[in-house]
C-alpha cells in the first residue's frame, strides 16, 4: 500500500508564529491532488488524534492552486520553551508522511 | 488606453547574511530597478537571539551581503530598505547593522542619508494600552496580563509600511528599521507612489523570502519584482534560474497559517482570486491580489522572558537492557534528582530538568506514536535550566552523576550507563528564553511607537 510520501512531492512542516505549526503537502498534479482531497487522510477527526490537538483546533485548507493541502494546528509548547523539541517546527511532517493511503 | 506604469525592485535575499549571487545582484541592477530591499531577521531561530541581543547569522555573513548591497545601490543611486535589522530588531540588533554599515561606508568611500527606526515600544504605552482593552492575543497564545507584560524582558513591535515610508519621505537613501513586516519593505514605496495595495502587499509576500521561489532551489538568491496597476510580475536576478505559476503559488504556504490571507498592520492580502500565469520560461504574472483595509490598526507585539540559565549535557546508550528499560530508569532518575536537590539546598521552584530521549521521542516529544520502539541506541541529552548558572550546573553535575549510577531491572553495567563524547561533558549554553508577549496592539497612528533617527554618513 503506498504511503503519502510515495505520493506527495513535498510534505514539509513550519512553525506558522510561534505558538502555532504547518504542514503543507504538495501533490505532483491535479489528479493525484483531487485523489487525497476527500480521502480520509485529511479529515479533521483523525488529525485531531494523531496531533493531540483539541476538537476544532485542526485547521485543514485545500489550495487548488498549488495541489496542495495545508494544516495548521496549536502547538504544545511554543518554539523555544523549556519543553518545546523543535524550534523551528521543522519536523511535525513526519507525523503523516508515512500514513497508508 | 493609458500609458502602463510600472516600478521594479530587487529582494536581494531571503534574509540578511543568507547570501546571493553577484551574478543575479548584478543583472538585477543592470536591468533598471527603482530601490532594493532585505528582509534581516525572523523569530523562527526562537526566542534566544531577541532576549539576549544576538543576530543569528554571523558579521562576516553580515557584512559580505551588505557591501554588495550598499555599493551597488549608490552605484545606480536607488534606495536600500532592510527590515528586521539583526534578526530580532530590538536595540543591540540594529545596533550591529548600523555599526557595520557605517564601517562599510567608511571603508569604501560611500556617502547617503541613514534612516534609523526604533522599533522597541514604551513599555508604559503598551500597559497603558492594555488597560483600555487595546491589545488582543493571537492564535494559541492566552491573553496578556498586566504580570506577564512586567515579566517581559525584551519586546519589538513589527511596524508595517508607515514608518518606512516616513523615513524616505525625510530624505533617507538607506532605511534601516527595526523589527518590521517583511511585505512591507517592498510594499512601501509602490504605496506611496499610488500603486493598487493588493498586488503591493501580495509581490512583497513573494518575494521577502528571496530564492524561495527559484528554481532550481539551491541557496539563496536575488529576485526581481516588477509592480504595475494591474498585477505583478516576478523574476529570478540569475539568468540561469526560472520561477514557475506553481513555484510562485506554492510560497503562499509557506511560514502561514493559511495561504489566503497574510495580515498586515494596516489590512490583510487577500490571494483568492489571484491567478499565476507564466509569461516564459523564468517570468510569472500574478493578478487579481486584494487587499482589505483594517478597521483597526494593529502592530504585532513581540516579546521574551529570561526564564533563567542553561546548562546540557550529551550522551548515548547502547546497552540493550538499560534501553528496554528506559521509561523507568528516566522516572527513576528524575526522582534522585530532585531528591539530591534538595540536598544541595535548591529549591524545587528554582531549576527544571527535561531528559530528551533521541532515537526513541526525542523529536515529536508526546506527539510521537511509535515511543515504544526504540532502536538499537539511545541519545540523552540532559537539559536543565536553573534561576542562576550556578543552580544549573549544580542540578546537571548531580543529573549527569545519576544518570551514570542509577540502578534499573537486569543491570550489569556497574561502572557506568552512559557514553559521554565531550570532557567537559557539561556545557553552560547561556541564558534561557521564553516567548511570552505574541500579541497585537492597536495604534493611534502607524508611526507612534516607531522613532526614526536621520544622519549623513
Amino acid at each position: 500500500m503506498p504511503r503519502l510520501k510515495d505520493v506527495a512531492t513535498t510534505v514539509r512542516s513550519k512553525n506558522a508564529g510561534a505558538f502555532l505549526a504547518t504542514i503543507d503537502v504538495i501533490f505532483k498534479d491535479q489528479t493525484d491532488f483531487e485523489r487525497f482531497r476527500n480521502s480520509d487522510l485529511f479529515g479533521a477527526e483523525k488529525l485531531e488524534t494523531l496531533l493531540h490537538c483539541e476538537k476544532g483546533a485542526v485547521a485543514v485548507i485545500f489550495y487548488e492552486k498549488a495541489n496542495a493541502v495545508k494544516i495548521t494546528f496549536p502547538r504544545a509548547a511554543s518554539s523555544g520553551s523549556l519543553t518545546d523539541s523543535d524550534i523551528y517546527g521543522a519536523q511535525y511532517h513526519a507525523l503523516i508522511m508515512d500514513l497508508p493511503l | 488606453m493609458s500609458e502602463k506604469r510600472g516600478i521594479r525592485m530587487l529582494a536581494v535575499s531571503g534574509c540578511l547574511g543568507y547570501g546571493f549571487t553577484e551574478t543575479a545582484f548584478d543583472a538585477g541592477l543592470q536591468s533598471g530597478i527603482d530601490f532594493i530591499a532585505c528582509d534581516a531577521g525572523s523569530m523562527d531561530p526562537g526566542p534566544w537571539y531577541l532576549g539576549a541581543g544576538k543576530p543569528y547569522v554571523s558579521e562576516q555573513a553580515l557584512r559580505r551581503d551588505l557591501e554588495i548591497m550598499l555599493a551597488g545601490a549608490r552605484r545606480v543611486g536607488v534606495p536600500v530598505i532592510i527590515g528586521s535589522a539583526g534578526g530580532g530588531g530590538a536595540t543591540p540588533h540594529v545596533a550591529i547593522l548600523e555599526r557595520l554599515i557605517r564601517e562599510i561606508a567608511a571603508e569604501r568611500g560611500l556617502h547617503f542619508k541613514l534612516a534609523v527606526i526604533s522599533s522597541v515600544p514604551d513599555r508604559d504605552l503598551v500597559a497603558e494600552r492594555l488597560k483600555q482593552d487595546r491589545i488582543r492575543p493571537l492564535e494559541n497564545v492566552p491573553p496578556l496580563t498586566p504580570e506577564t507584560l512586567d515579566q517581559t524582558d525584551v519586546m519589538v513591535a513589527m511596524m508595517g509600511a508607515e514608518p518606512l515610508q516616513a523615513a524616505l519621505r525625510g530624505g533617507a537613501d538607506v532605511v534601516l528599521a527595526g523589527r518590521c513586516s517583511d511585505s512591507a519593505l517592498f510594499a512601501a514605496i509602490p504605496l506611496m507612489q499610488g500603486y493598487p495595495a493588493g498586488p503591493a502587499w501580495h509581490l512583497g509576500k513573494t518575494i521577502e523570502c528571496g530564492g524561495a521561489i527559484v528554481r532550481p532551489k539551491i541557496g539563496q538568491d536575488c529576485v526581481i519584482g516588477h509592480l504595475d496597476d494591474d498585477g505583478f510580475e516576478v523574476e529570478p536576478g540569475h539568468p540561469d534560474k526560472r520561477c514557475t505559476p506553481e513555484s510562485v503559488a506554492a510560497h503562499t504556504l509557506y511560514e502561514n497559517p493559511s495561504p489566503y490571507d497574510f495580515i498586515e498592520p494596516s489590512g490583510v492580502v487577500d490571494t483568492r482570486d489571484a491567478t499565476y500565469t507564466a509569461l516564459d520560461d523564468r517570468r510569472v504574472r500574478v493578478t487579481g491580489s486584494q487587499y482589505n483595509r483594517a478597521e483597526k490598526y494593529t502592530v504585532k507585539l513581540e516579546g521574551v522572558r529570561c526564564v533563567g540559565h542553561r546548562s546540557i549535557m550529551i550522551a548515548g546508550i547502547r546497552d540493550s537492557r538499560l534501553i528496554e528499560e528506559i521509561h523507568s530508569f528516566c522516572d527513576a532518575m528524575n526522582d534522585r534528582v530532585v531528591t539530591e536537590a534538595r540536598n544541595l539546598g535548591i529549591a524545587d521552584s528554582d531549576w527544571t530538568l527535561t531528559i530528551r530521549r533521541y532515537g526513541l521521542d526525542g523529536v515529536l516529544g508526546p506527539l510521537e506514536p511509535r515511543r515504544s520502539e526504540p532502536g538499537h541506541e539511545l541519545g540523552l541529552v540532559l537539559d536543565v535550566v536553573g534561576r542562576t548558572e550556578e543552580i544549573a550546573a549544580s542540578v546537571l553535575a548531580k543529573a549527569r552523576y545519576i544518570g551514570m549510577h542509577t540502578e534499573f531491572k537486569g543491570r550489569l553495567s556497574s561502572s557506568g550507563n552512559l557514553a559521554m563524547p565531550f570532557s567537559p561533558s557539561d556545557i553552560s549554553v547561556g541564558s534561557a528564553w521564553e516567548f511570552s508577549l505574541w500579541h497585537a496592539m492597536e495604534l493611534d497612528d502607524p508611526c507612534e511607537i516607531f522613532p526614526i533617527t536621520f544622519s549623513e554618513v
